[in-house]
């Protein structure tokens, strides 16, 4: 009998830890009983046994215990969260459309900074594919365009260099098959391209589809448009070249090129085309191609890039040259002189952080100016019985929940959002709603979901019941202080991006109205392809016979491309002097076509016949640049590029207008007439009736030029592209804006809210003693105000410093307005008003009664 | 709302009505074992016991302590109303399904 008395103490212990709490005691009484009687009746062992045995089984009955009462906790939590969910809806769906909006920005920004990030990482060799950049003498003055003889000698001398490619790109080339014809990219290159870079094959082969020299790949979406369903391999297609056509045979089908390339093009033929207008692509001082190289493993870039420095001298004892490596990922992301688009990446991560953090402090906030009414709830709770972590868990759970609800309406926002943002980056965004971003969401969501939720959770769980109850719960004033200062903080970012708004959408107008020395209006812009190149005279006199087209001119390249030289010779130049000069080739009518004014001389006339190649004309900057007195008949000499005479001789002088964008100031600039160069040709026409002038000039394109996709531009609407980017970034920031000063009023929602309800009582015995209407609102909005006016002076000079740098990109930039910061300070302080003005005037008028007759 | 009862626990809750005043856990088992003549465990008696209670069919005081279970109160089971209701509704289905059936038996026992 006595024996039996000593339970074993261990398992009694899991014994307890597996019985409900209220039956522990019996349960472990029951236990005890028949290991007494067990061990009474048998031995000690077999008791031991049963006890440990019967514990065991009580494993199962102990899980479905826990899980029982979870759910019957999370019902009784989510009950509570529904109603007062309801009770308070255009409360709680402000809250959660402030943070689905906050997590939607951040998203777009998330998946734009990946985007960016992953520029070129799709190569499979992309940690060993360098570009070549030229040191072109100066300090910063790089540029990636190098001889064709570079990328062949650099393969041959280094053994860590397994292959190289050049590359030459021409924008918009028709290439031709039946009677389609389409402008698209082309990319010529050698055949080792498709072994640097990977961009997987859909047809043919990549080892051999570049070797023939009339050989042609195709992107997909090319093929699509050329063949349709058709298989293209070996089937023979068009490319127009300098006036003529050439065939080229389908080797191969590419995938689209993804939006994160930096190389981009809708077809590739081999390097050797541009030989067929007479270019060279093996000699030393033709600097026009690309050169990108791949090295072999564990090739050291810095040892390698001192050895092949002064290759180019080795080859050309007169280059001043130098020869440097590029990696290839960097070289979306960062500019030669530093900086780049790497700053912009890092900004907009910042402001999506900050956003991201703007919206769950809001969230946070609004919860917490509810607190008042959740106290009674956890006093109750905690009356009958429910623990500090329970409570923790409730609070936390319910944020999270609604964290996770704001997240799916994130998620289509973004999907909504997306096509626009789409357009304005000009990217292909893509959303995977499965994988690995889906989970950093989820990850944000929650921590968004916990940061909110931890302040009522963590808080109110502290809450004595019996204070509560009595009604003595105030909200601490610690957490008011840190919202001000977080509403301040949002008031300063609202102000600066409606500031950068303003003063950028002020550039532009600027940039757009002003006078560029030219007259832009209703002049278009051809290419120089096919039939029109052979035919332009007869095309020329055709158009001229309609009395609505004024002017007719070829030059090379379009108004605003910028070649450049600092070869040119005149009489009076100093032995080592080099002066930087624009130069154009242009044509007889090219003054008419712009309107062009000269200052000094003549321009030139088809009654010289040495005007072509001997005719030098200059602007004004140029005088000046060259410190020519008497610029007229001065002798003027320029080898490069046009191959003129040595005879040549300033015949004029115009006047300053701008033939580059506005970012540059004017430079010095020399007009020629090299015929043989031109590839565009604008036609100005009068401003009537212009559908009927297109009209005309497409037929005349169709009698010459059958060949000739009829594409134009105005030229003004081209220099309007030259401001894209400002464009994009202007309209990113004005949605920025815009979302930023929604949050921010947000949040002084939540905290007028939170404050009117502290001060009721205040509120109500201000009203007994004699207070009207007006001073109470005047009291509850005067603390804002102030706040907002803070938020103004801390915003100005910020705001003032970041616009000038961004002004400074400009050559031409307008001066900061005055009226840019008040407008900014106006804007921003009415609408918080009109936010908190609603809550204040309710709390002005609510009646004194109400608010006392518990005392 | 009727959810039924098992088998098994049916017959906990008769044998809590047999019992009476001496049903706690240990009683209960050592009686099922009894009338049903074989071995029934401890913890597939506790398990129904929880389930019924939380639906409100039985409930449990805690009793008074003895020297044998070193010291710790039995818990002790009743049947409350509803269980009680339950159970006449279960006596009702059986008496019907073997009111004819208990007559044939009888004549068989007879001859």
């Amino acid at each position: 009998m006595a024996k039996g008395k000593h339970t074993p103490r261990i398992l009694e212990f899991f014994l307890q830890r597996l019985a409900s709490s209220q039956d522990n005691e019996s349960l472990a009484g029951d236990f005890a009983e028949i290991y007494d009687r067990i061990s009474n009746e048998k031995n000690r062992a077999r008791a031991l046994w049963w006890y440990l045995i019967h514990v065991l089984k009580l494993i199962p009955s102990f899980i479905g215990n826990q899980i029982y009462w979870s759910v019957e906790m999370i019902r009784s939590y989510s009950k509570i969260a529904f109603r007062n969910f309801m009770r308070h809806k255009a409360f709680s769906v402000i809250n959660i459309s402030g943070l689905a909006i906050g997590l939607a920005c951040a998203i777009l920004i998330l998946l734009w900074v990946q985007h960016e990030l992953s520029y070129d990482g799709f190569h499979a060799n992309a940690d060993r594919i360098y570009r070549i950049i030229l040191n072109y003498g100066k300090k910063d003055a790089f540029g990636p365009h190098g001889p064709g003889a570079l990328g062949p000698a650099l393969k041959a001398e280094y053994p860590e260099i397994i292959d190289s490619t050049r590359l030459f790109f021409v924008d918009k080339n028709p290439l031709r098959y039946g009677d389609k014809v389409l402008n698209s990219s082309v990319c010529g290159g050698d055949p080792s391209l498709f072994k640097i870079f990977t961009f997987p094959f859909v047809m043919g082969d990549p080892e051999k589809a570049l070797l023939d020299t009339n050989s042609i790949v195709l992107t997909e979406t090319m093929t699509h448009k050329l063949f349709g369903p058709k298989n293209p391999l070996g089937e023979t297609v068009g490319f127009e070249w300098w006036g003529r056509w050439y065939d080229f045979r389908v080797t191969g089908v590419v995938k689209d090129i993804p939006s994160n390339s930096h190389i981009k093009f809708d077809y590739v033929l081999p390097i050797n085309f541009v030989t067929l207008s007479g270019m060279d692509i093996e000699s030393w001082d033709v600097t026009a191609y690309f050169t990108y190289i791949l090295l072999d493993e564990h090739v050291d870039e810095e040892v390698l890039g001192e050895k092949i420095a002064g290759i180019l001298k080795r080859h050309l004892p007169e280059s001043t040259y130098t020869v440097h490596l590029e990696q290839l990922r960097y070289i979306h992301l960062y500019n030669y002189s530093g900086g780049g688009p790497i700053t912009y990446i890092y900004l907009f991560g910042i402001i999506g952080l900050f956003i991201l953090s703007i919206a769950c402090i809001n969230f946070m906030n609004l919860s917490t100016a509810r607190s008042a009414d959740r106290a009674l709830e956890v006093g109750m709770r905690k009356v009958v019985g429910s623990h500090r972590s329970q409570l923790i868990t409730q609070f936390l759970s319910e944020s999270v929940v609604m964290a996770y609800v704001a997240l799916c309406l994130a998620l289509v926002l973004v999907q909504v959002f997306l096509p626009s943002i789409r357009k304005i980056t000009d990217t292909r965004l893509e959303m995977r709603i499965f994988g690995l971003q889906l989970l950093v969401f989820l990850g944000i969501a929650l921590l968004a979901g916990l940061f909110s939720g931890s302040y009522p959770a963590l808080y109110l769980s502290k809450v004595l019941p019996a204070k509560v109850l009595k009604g003595a719960h105030r909200s601490g004033a610690r957490s008011l202080l840190l919202s001000r200062y977080l509403v301040i903080a949002q008031f300063v970012i609202s102000i600066l991006l409606i500031f950068g708004t303003v003063i950028a959408y002020e550039q532009l107008i600027y940039l757009r109205n002003k006078d560029l020395g030219i007259d832009k209006e209703h002049i278009v812009n051809f290419e120089l392809r096919g039939g029109v190149r052979q035919n332009y005279t007869a095309i020329k006199q055709e158009l001229l016979n309609n009395p609505n087209i004024l002017a007719v001119c070829s030059t090379n390249g379009s108004f605003f491309k910028r070649f450049a030289t600092d070869e040119a010779v005149w009489q009076g130049k100093k032995e080592d002097e080099r002066l930087l000069m624009a130069i154009h080739s242009v044509d007889y009518d090219y003054a008419k076509v712009f309107g062009l004014q000269l200052v000094q001389g003549r321009y030139f006339s088809r009654e010289f016949s040495t005007d072509v190649s001997e005719g030098i004309i200059v602007n004004e900057t140029a005088v000046k640049a060259m410190g020519l007195e008497e610029p007229i008949g001065t002798p003027f000499y320029c080898p490069m590029p046009f191959n003129m005479s040595k005879n040549g001789k300033i015949i004029g002088v115009v006047k300053d207008f701008h033939f580059c964008s506005l970012h540059r100031e004017i430079e010095p600039l020399i007009l020629a007439i090299a015929p043989g160069w031109h590839t565009d040709m604008y036609v100005k026409m009068r401003g009537q009736d212009l559908p009927a002038t297109l009209a005309h000039i497409e037929k005349t394109f169709r009698i010459f030029a059958s060949d000739f996709p009829f594409e134009f531009n105005f030229l003004d609407e081209e220099i309007d592209s030259l401001y894209k980017t400002e464009m994009q970034l202007s309209s990113l920031v004005k949605y920025g804006a815009l979302i930023a000063i929604f949050l921010a009023c947000l949040g002084l929602f939540g905290l007028a809210s939170f404050t009117a309800k502290q001060r009721t009582k205040e509120i109500g015995i201000r009203k007994v003693l004699g207070a009207s209407v007006s001073d109470i609102t005047v009291l509850l909005t005067k603390e804002f105000t102030l706040w907002v006016l803070a938020a103004n002076i801390i915003a100005w000079p910020i705001g003032y410093l970041v616009m000038k740098k961004w002004l400074e990109n400009f050559a031409y930039r307008i001066d900061i307005p005055i009226w840019a910061f008040v407008f900014s300070g106006l804007l921003v302080l009415g609408l918080s008003l009109l936010t908190i003005g609603h809550k204040a005037i309710k709390a002005a008028l609510a009646n004194p009664v109400n608010s006392l007759h518990y005392e | 709302m009727m959810r039924g009862l098992t088998r098994k626990e049916e017959l906990i809750m008769l044998s809590i009505l047999n019992l009476q005043k001496d049903a706690y856990l240990v009683a209960i088992t050592d009686h099922l074992s009894r009338i049903m003549g074989k071995k029934v465990t401890i913890t597939s008696v506790h398990l129904p016991l929880n389930r019924l209670e939380r639906r409100g069919l039985i409930e449990s005081k805690l009793g008074e302590a003895t020297a044998v279970r070193g010291g710790r109160r039995r818990r002790i089971y009743t049947i409350t109303k509803p269980g009680f209701a339950e159970l006449r509704e279960y006596k009702k289905i059986h008496d019907k399904l073997w009111a004819k059936y208990s007559k044939m038996s009888t004549q068989e026992d007879k001859v």
